[in-house]
This record gives C-alpha cells, sequence and structure tokens, in this order.
C-alpha cells in the first residue's frame, strides 16, 4: 500500500484528548476544609452575624436549597422546570392556613407545609409529565400560574393583595426581632443541611446512581436497565417537600403571603436557574457555588436590579456556549475529583 | 340571551385571530429547527416596541414603520440563529432551552431600562374603533376582524410555503431528520437560520397586531409565551391549521370566562388547556 | 495501481506491441493515471474514540472496490469520512486529483462523490419526488435530471408522488439509490444497500451495480456479505478495528485469508 508522505503526527502515539494525568490531593482536601469552615460558619453565624447580615444569610439558605432541588430536576433528569415556585407558593400558603386559620404550632407547620406541597405534587406531576422536555418546562410554568390566580382569589387568604401572618405566629418564634431572625435563621439551616444530606444520600444509593447514570447518558442508563419513568417521578415527588418548607421560611421572613410574593416566579425560578447555570447544573457542589457568585454579585451590581438580571443572564448564555457544566465543571478540572464526593470510586470520573 | 351568546362567541373567535399570530412563529420554529423559544413572546413584545418607539417618538406612519421593520425583524431571526442557538442546539435538549430563557430576561429587563415600566399601546386612530354594524346587537371590530383575516392569510402563505415550494421541501427535510440532510449535502444550519428569519417576520406581524389591540410593557412577554405554547399544544404540535383551531378554541375559553368575570379571563384559558391536556394531550388534531 | 480495466487494455496493447510488454506491466504503476479516489494515513476520531486509524484505500475511475468487516470496524465511517460527515480527520485524501480533507459536504458532492447511506435513510415525510429533487439539486446539477432518471427507473415514477415513509425496505433502497445517482457522481459509495431487504430484492439492486459502472461510474461497496461483495467487486478491502487488515482483487484472495483479517488473529 502506498503510505502518505511525512505524516505531521505519529498517529499511534496520539494522546487520547482529556485524559487526565494522576492529580494530587491537595485541591481536594483544600475544597473539603473551605466547605467544612463554610458549614462551620453557618452554623456559628447567629452569634457572628447581625441581625440583618442573618436575613441575608436566610435568604442565602432558601436560595441554595431551592437551586438544589431545581438541580436535581434538570442535572440529573433532564427536566427543566419553569415551575417550581409554585411549591414554593404552596408551602407559603399552606403555612398560613396552618398556623392562621388552623392554629396550629408553627414550628410544626413549617415542617407539616413539606407534606402539603408533596400533596399538590402529585396531581401536578400527572398532568405536566404529559409533556417532553421544552413542553414540559412551559407546561410547569402554565400550572404555576394557575395556582398563582387561584391563591389570588381564595378571600380567607388574602385575595390578590395577600395577608400578613398574625402576630401571635412571630411572637412564637422570639419575643423580640433579632431573636425571630435568629429562629427563622436556624430553621432554614436545618432545612437547607437537611436538603443536602438528604440529596446526597440519595445519589449516592442505588436509586441515585440510577440518576447519575441519566446525566451522563440517558440513552446508556436506559440500556443497562434504569427505569427512566420512574426515576423523573421520583426526582419531581423529592423537590416538592423541601420546595415546601422553604417557602414556609420565606413566609415567616416576611411575614407575610401574596400571589406575587410568595410565587414568585423571579425569585424562585430565574435567579435559582441562573444560579444553578452558573455554578454548575448536574453536581452538588454546583447550587453553593452559584449561590455564592449571585450574592457577590449583589454586592456590586445590588440595587441595579434590571441591570442585574442582564449580567445574569448574560453570564447564564456564556456559560452555556462556553462549558455547559458551569464553573464547577471548570474548577473541577483542576481539582480533579468532586468535592463532595458521591461516586463510590475516588478517583477522577 | 343569544346576543349575549352570539357576542362572546364572537369575541372569542376574533381573539383567537390575535392568539393565532403569537402562536405562528413558535409553531414553525417548533415545527421546523425543533425549539420552543422561551423568549419568543419577549421577541413579540420586543417588536412592539419598536413600532411604538417608530411611531410615537419619531412619527413615521405605522404602515411606513412596519414595512421598516418587516425585513430586520428576519434578519434578527436570522442572526439569532446563526449567532447563538446554533451553538447550543446540538448540546443536548438544556442548552437551547437555557439560553433562550437567559435571552427572555435579557430581553425584558433591557425593556425596561430602554423604556421603563410603564403600558404602551400603538395608537392606530380610526381603525381601533371602526366597527361593522350587523345588527343593533351585534357589531363587530374592524381591526379584530382584520386580526382574524390576516392571521388566516398568514397560515395559508406558510402553508404554501412549507408544503408547497421546493424551499418547503428542503425545510421539512430538516425537520425530519437533520443528520440525514447533512449526509446528502443539504447546507443545514442555513436553512434553520433561513426559518428563525420567517419566524422573525412572523413575530414582527404580531407584534404589530398586538400593539395596535392591546395594552404592553417590559413583562408581556412571559404572557404572550404561554399564549402561544396553549395554542399550539391545543392545535396539534406541528400541525399548521391546527394553530387556528386551537386559537379559537383558546379565544372562547377566556372570553367565556371573562363573561362570568373579568378576572376569570386567563385562568379559564389556562383550565381549559390542562382539561385538554389530561384528555388528550395529542392536541385535538392528530400530529401531522 | 492498475485498475482492472485499464490493465487489460494494456495487457492487450503490450501484446500488440511487445517490446513495451516488460515496460508496461512494471510501469504501469507510476505511469498510469493517478486514480480517481486516494486516500493515505487517514484517521479519524469521534471524541476521545479512535475510529479509523491510518488508513491507505484508493479507488480507480470505474473500479467497484468492496469494503468488508465485522460490525464497528470502521466501514460507515470510512464512507462517511469521504463526504465530510465524521469526527475529528487527520491524512490525507485525494478525489480527482484535488484535496478534498476538510471540504463541506456539499463540496464535496458537488464534485462528485455521492452516498447511498446506511438504512436508507430518506425523509419519510417528503415524497419520492421531493427526496430525489434533493439529492439532484445538490449534485452538480450537470448529468441526469429527474425525468431522465423515471425514464430509467419506471418503478420510481411509479411511486414518485408516494410519501417515502410508506415504502417498502426495497423501494426506499432504491430511491435511495436514485437520489445518490441524481447528484452526478464519479463516485458512488453504497454503504450496506442489502440490509435488512430481502435476497431477492437484493440481488436486483445488485444486478445495476454493473450497469452503474458502465457509465463510468467507480463505486465503492459496504457490505456485511462477503460473498456476494467478493463476487461482485474488482479488489477489496478488509476492516478490523479501524485498520486495514486485508486488501487485493477479489477475485485472487483465498476464503481463508479473509476470514483471518475479518476476524483478526486470536
Amino acid at each position: 500500500m502506498q503510505s502518505a508522505a511525512n505524516p505531521i503526527l505519529d498517529r499511534k502515539s496520539l494522546e487520547v484528548p482529556g485524559a487526565s494525568l494522576r492529580v494530587s490531593q491537595t485541591p481536594v482536601v483544600v475544597g473539603r476544609l473551605v466547605l467544612g469552615i463554610g458549614c462551620l460558619f453557618l452554623c456559628l453565624s447567629p452569634w457572628i452575624l447581625d441581625a440583618n447580615a442573618l436575613q441575608i444569610a436566610t435568604q442565602f439558605l432558601c436560595l441554595v436549597t431551592v437551586a438544589l432541588m431545581w438541580n436535581v430536576l434538570a442535572g440529573y433528569t433532564d427536566i427543566m422546570t419553569l415551575g417550581q415556585h409554585m411549591f414554593v407558593g404552596v408551602g407559603a400558603y399552606a403555612f398560613f392556613g396552618m398556623v392562621s386559620l388552623l392554629g396550629i404550632d408553627p414550628y410544626l407547620a413549617v415542617f407539616a407545609a413539606s407534606a402539603v406541597a408533596l400533596v399538590f405534587a402529585i396531581p401536578v406531576m400527572f398532568v405536566v409529565f404529559r409533556l417532553r422536555a421544552a413542553y414540559l418546562a412551559v407546561g410547569t410554568w402554565v400550572v404555576a400560574e394557575v395556582f398563582l390566580l387561584i391563591a389570588g382569589r381564595i378571600p380567607r387568604f388574602g385575595l390578590g393583595t395577600g395577608i400578613s401572618l398574625p402576630l401571635s405566629v412571630a411572637r412564637a418564634f422570639g419575643s423580640d426581632a433579632s431573636t425571630r431572625a435568629v429562629a427563622v435563621y436556624l430553621l432554614a439551616l436545618v432545612i437547607a443541611m437537611t436538603a443536602y444530606l438528604a440529596t446526597w444520600l440519595l445519589l449516592r444509593s442505588r436509586l441515585g446512581i440510577g440518576l447519575t447514570a441519566i446525566r451522563d447518558n440517558e440513552e446508556a442508563a436506559s440500556a443497562l436497565g434504569v427505569d427512566l419513568v420512574k426515576a423523573r417521578i421520583l426526582a419531581y415527588l423529592w423537590t416538592a417537600p423541601f420546595l415546601g418548607m422553604v417557602g414556609a421560611v420565606v413566609a415567616l421572613q416576611k411575614m407575610r403571603i401574596s400571589p406575587q410574593a410568595s410565587f414568585s416566579f423571579l425569585d424562585w425560578t430565574v435567579f435559582v436557574i441562573f444560579i444553578v447555570v452558573i455554578g454548575g447544573i448536574g453536581s452538588l457542589e454546583g447550587p453553593i457555588i452559584g449561590a455564592v457568585i449571585y450574592f457577590a454579585l449583589r454586592e456590586y451590581l445590588g440595587d441595579l436590579g434590571t441591570w442585574y438580571l442582564i449580567v445574569l443572564g448574560s453570564i447564564s448564555i456564556i456559560v452555556m456556549l462556553i462549558e455547559p457544566r458551569g464553573v464547577w465543571a471548570l474548577l473541577r478540572r483542576y481539582v480533579g475529583q468532586d468535592i463532595i464526593p458521591v461516586s463510590h470510586r475516588s478517583g477522577a470520573a | 340571551m343569544f346576543y349575549v351568546l352570539l357576542n362572546v362567541t364572537v369575541e372569542g373567535v376574533l381573539l383567537g385571530g390575535l392568539y393565532a399570530l403569537f402562536a405562528l412563529g413558535l409553531s414553525f420554529s417548533v415545527g421546523v429547527i425543533k425549539l420552543v423559544n422561551i423568549a419568543h413572546g419577549d421577541l413579540i413584545v420586543l417588536l412592539s416596541f419598536a413600532l411604538y418607539y417608530l411611531t410615537q417618538p419619531l412619527g413615521l406612519p405605522l404602515p411606513v414603520a412596519f414595512l421598516l421593520l418587516l425585513p430586520i425583524a428576519f434578519a434578527l431571526g436570522y442572526v439569532l440563529q446563526t449567532g447563538l442557538l446554533q451553538h447550543v442546539m446540538s448540546k443536548g435538549l438544556l442548552p437551547p432551552l437555557l439560553v433562550t430563557f437567559g435571552l427572555s430576561v435579557i430581553v425584558q429587563n433591557g425593556l425596561l431600562e430602554a423604556f421603563g415600566a410603564d403600558t404602551r399601546s400603538i395608537p392606530g386612530g380610526a381603525l381601533q374603533t371602526a366597527a361593522i354594524r350587523i345588527n343593533d346587537q351585534l357589531y363587530l371590530g374592524v381591526l379584530p376582524v382584520l386580526t382574524l383575516v390576516v392571521a388566516i392569510s398568514s397560515i395559508f402563505a406558510l402553508d404554501l410555503v412549507v408544503y408547497r415550494s421546493r424551499f418547503g421541501a428542503r425545510l421539512r427535510a430538516v425537520a425530519d431528520s437533520p443528520e440525514t440532510a447533512r449526509l446528502i449535502g443539504l447546507p443545514v444550519n442555513r436553512i434553520y437560520a433561513l426559518a428563525l428569519g420567517i419566524v422573525g417576520a412572523t413575530i414582527c406581524v404580531a407584534a404589530l397586531f398586538l400593539g395596535l389591540r392591546m395594552n404592553f410593557d417590559p413583562l408581556s412577554g412571559p404572557g404572550r409565551l404561554i399564549v402561544a405554547f396553549e395554542v399550539i399544544v391545543l392545535g396539534g404540535l406541528g400541525n399548521l391549521w391546527g394553530i387556528l383551531v386551537g386559537a379559537i378554541v383558546l379565544g372562547l375559553a377566556q372570553s367565556i370566562g371573562a363573561e362570568f368575570d373579568i378576572r376569570l379571563q386567563l385562568l379559564a384559558g389556562h383550565l381549559v388547556f390542562l382539561l385538554v391536556l389530561l384528555i388528550r394531550p395529542q392536541g385535538i388534531f392528530k400530529q401531522s | 495501481m492498475a485498475k482492472a480495466g485499464r490493465l487489460e487494455t494494456m495487457i492487450e496493447l503490450s501484446i500488440a506491441s511487445p517490446e513495451s510488454s516488460q515496460r508496461t506491466l512494471s510501469g504501469a504503476t507510476e505511469t498510469s493515471v493517478a486514480p480517481l479516489l486516494n486516500v493515505s494515513g487517514l484517521s479519524v476520531s469521534y471524541d476521545q474514540f479512535r475510529a479509523l486509524s491510518d488508513i491507505d484505500f484508493e479507488v480507480g475511475a470505474g473500479e467497484i472496490v468492496a469494503v468488508i468487516g465485522a460490525n464497528g470496524a470502521g466501514k460507515s465511517t470510512l464512507l462517511k469520512s469521504l463526504i465530510g460527515q465524521s469526527g475529528s480527520m487527520a491524512g490525507h485524501m485525494r478525489f480527482g486529483g484535488k484535496d478534498i480533507i476538510g471540504q463541506s459536504t456539499a463540496q464535496t458532492i458537488a464534485t462528485g462523490i455521492a452516498l447511498v447511506p446506511e438504512g436508507r435513510r430518506l425523509f419519510p415525510s417528503l415524497t419520492v419526488d421531493e427526496n430525489l429533487y434533493l439529492g439532484w439539486e445538490t449534485g452538480s446539477g450537470k448529468g441526469m435530471t429527474l425525468d431522465g432518471l423515471y425514464s430509467e427507473f419506471p418503478l420510481l415514477a411509479a411511486m414518485k408522488n408516494r410519501r417515502a415513509g410508506h415504502l417498502s425496505g426495497g423501494q426506499q433502497q432504491l430511491v435511495a439509490f436514485g437520489r445518490a445517482l441524481l447528484a452526478n457522481p464519479k463516485l458512488l459509495l453504497c454503504d450496506e444497500i442489502s440490509l435488512g431487504l430481502a435476497p431477492k430484492i437484493v440481488d436486483q439492486l445488485y444486478e445495476r451495480i454493473p450497469r452503474i459502472r458502465a457509465q463510468g461510474v467507480a463505486i465503492v461497496i459496504v457490505e456485511q456479505d462477503v460473498s456476494r461483495a467478493l463476487r461482485i467487486s474488482d479488489r477489496f478491502y478488509c476492516l478490523l478495528e479501524g485498520e486495514v487488515s486485508l486488501s487485493g482483487r477479489s477475485r485472487d484472495t483465498s476464503r481463508e485469508a479473509v476470514t483471518h483479517a475479518y476476524f483478526g488473529s486470536h
């Protein structure tokens, strides 16, 4: 056979692109250390931060929780939902209903809100799962709109303008503003940590490994026997309770519910999506990184609401163009491993 | 009583004409490029603002402004595809959705920055108030009738382009299978870009009638997207004439709801949509 | 490398003028016309997967060359890379004397290479006529027209307004053939045209191959059925795990050598 003259490359030694060399463990250790210190800081915040800062920290925790949930759906089952603000609103309204109309203990009501959200999630899921992909996304948005509109028509819940929580509820959390701020903060902390711990355990479980497989390659996962339908149902129902509890906390923070505020598309869908997209879809570290970036940007761009959103939107688009798996994916190339380990084998995945 | 019903029905059908225009571009991009553009409604609003700006501060007559904007809208769609969407379409299900989502937020907030939060409308003078008198109890607004006529003509024109032209054969080919199209040498990216250019033109038409018939503000986009979306799901995904049927069904639902209580208008539409979704997820027409 | 037709012609010439016989037979390689398609050192990768390694491959004008090999050996990849539809490529590819590596598919088709893809790959919602038209449109535009094709293949004319998705496998294969022929190729690439078809239909299809060659078109046939491939072709290449494990004249090889090359030495 005639062979090419002067091949530029020695093809036999062509390296397979993307193969990694053995990475040192230092970056992972540093990453875990940072994470650990962060958690410690969060636990000690009530003693470190003042009431205002605690409010922001509470927002941070709520945002991280909701971001984690959106990520479970989008990052692990390819379901993009534009309607999860609905469950936050349901949680808020359920909380109000329980403490104001049923006289249930507020602490209990926060956690009971999770059950209410779950109960609503089941029929909603049944309806929206008749659609796929993009249609599913807009479908969830439509359903959320329906809930928003209906919520605005219930007299006991304040109709379109909403209603304030009774003062007795506030007092149940503390006799003065700073005590209340601490109590609400700790609630948010418990919820966020529970959400993370539970999701981490889920992903490490047999079911969860199936989810991770779907994230990596849906067809292959299906061929290996992962039940895609069950996985999607599981993921969707998994998120509802946590979203409901966040809703209750948000209602508590604002001491008020209203259709626009409780079912806020901007706060619980728009910002959340940007956070996860920028931080990193399909990883546990992503939502945290994204939330940090979000708050950091807010410090600089702060009250320039529209520009803030334009910047976030632009960064998201750029992320999608350059590295769809976000900032975390960029960092991970240097770190070499998950900081929050989900796989059962250590080593570059 | 009869005339109440008749008026409600007529209003619903005429509203459907407007909704069909909203849905036309979305249906086309869904059918050909397989793209649900989350920014669809915002782009309609963007062009409505452009028309407003051309006619109000700049004082151009409306027909001139529209004819000026039409090719720009086509170019906008073309560039959107080649400059942005083309690069994410191959990356899976989520990236195109997330990119158009980001675009939606950017357009809304850009419009807020440029025009403020006030609602606007495009003054159409006599056109907006003129009515055709059928009898004492039934008047047909000229503008709504015109909207319906334009909607039907647009669907007819698109139908001709897609199903009876050589270009349409290329469109349907890439809709069937972009991979096969590439294998036989079709310029898939250019065909997508042209398709999105056509979408841009339809959005311009929708923007004209939106501005004339309704108030709009920078945040009106999502509402239009949801209407367009409900129309194409109701009418059967990928079915051009189904758009008209779906739009009329939605228009009727909203009209009837509004008759009970004006605040029920949107909710009625959504509930009918969800009902049809539950019963017949493939829409009212079988998928073509 | 000499092509079958030319070699026979040259042998006749050399018999007529004996003093040039030696020179003709040994000099045929260097002084004969360059092959229509000349591929050397071709390597193709998809992301991290190396599909083809260092392939040398040639087709002369009017030749029928078979490419055989097990599933996944790289046969389809080879064909697709010839029209510019595969992963990242390194190496050299010359068609009609011109470098074609890196060219767009449309350009390559216009210069005379057409593919009958694996699995037919028609557009199901388009009519036969529309499918064929698209093939003609991306070709050079010279050569056969749609009407010309219809008169040569009356079967196609009969189904021209039917939706391609409603046709049987054999009918679709015929349309896929027609579509490629309308692009006026000098080199026709056939990827597994017998797949999923009844043997009788496959026979009918293969009867057309020599007729197409007679019109001056070179043909590359990727085929699962080794006997059929070797029967119809002048030369063959056997691929194994992305490399050429054996090549030669189809009539001259032994069944043993082919089996060995097909499955590798285990």
